[in-house]
């Protein structure tokens, strides 16, 4: 049994990945889409496509749309696309070129 | 951010993938995976699902394979069931495998990156929990 889907760096791979009530973490590369909990981008990990999570960790490489709830976006990371997320938390040093919007429309 | 990468992947329990592996080194899978895989060690665990071409240096399956299967060497475990077409150098079946598919030697050197490979044995790479309980459990796992 193992709650984790773990993409190791020597990892490069394309296409959809459901991975419901699970942690997927990327330290290679990976293209196409993603729904799961959770979504670690790690550094020197490459993310393009789309990320449907409840959280999600940046520290590398994403470039596309990520839907979650809560999002940190370590010193490493170089984020470009669309965010759409509840809370966000970007540290400094972190590079963002896009569009953040809510997921959640403030009443 | 600290971290310390790992030495190789995994599909978790429930993750299903689809789609196209162009680069691994080795991988456990407890969930589905549908493409093809060209690796060096692969364990396909107690109640995995692959589908797919796999070249592969070493393989531990204990799941569900369906495809082509060309291995250098190869053990399979008791609960698993494999379809389709296998061809290897080393083979080892534990009782209770359920194969039903066409099985070919292969006499083919394997290429230098699996070279290694032929001095390990399968129990080097699995995971404790998948190792035969010699005490317990003596009906036909390897020993």
């Amino acid at each position: 049994m193992s709650d984790t889907t773990l993409i190791a760096s020597d990892m490069a791979l394309s296409g959809i990945l459901h991975a419901k009530d699970q942690t997927v973490i990327i330290e290679g590369r990976f293209e196409g889409e993603v729904h799961a909990d959770n979504i670690f981008v790690h550094t020197g990990a490459r993310f393009e496509g789309v990320a449907v999570t409840k959280t999600a960790e940046i520290d590398g490489v994403f470039a596309g749309i990520l839907e979650t709830d809560a999002l940190i976006v370590h010193d490493n990371a170089k984020m470009s696309g669309e965010i759409i997320a509840d809370s966000l938390v970007i540290d400094s040093g972190a590079d963002i070129t896009g569009v953040v919007t809510r997921k959640t429309p403030l009443t | 951010m600290t971290h310390i990468l790992a030495k190789k992947s995994v599909f978790g329990t429930g993750a299903v993938f689809r789609g196209k592996i162009s680069k691994v080194g080795a991988v456990d899978i407890h969930g589905e995976v549908y493409a093809d895989l060209e690796l060096d060690k692969l364990v396909l665990e107690k109640g995995g699902i692959l589908e797919g071409n796999v070249r592969v240096g070493l393989g531990v399956m204990a799941g569900r394979f369906t495809g082509r299967l060309h291995a250098h060497s190869i053990w399979v475990m008791k609960s698993s069931v494999l379809l389709g077409e296998i061809e290897y150098a080393a083979l080892q079946m534990d009782r209770g495998a359920a194969l039903n598919c066409r099985i070919k030697h292969n006499w083919e050197t394997p290429p230098p990156s699996l070279s290694e490979a032929k001095d390990v044995s399968p129990a080097d790479m699995m995971p404790a929990e998948l190792l035969p309980q010699k005490a317990t459990d003596k009906d036909g796992d390897a020993s």
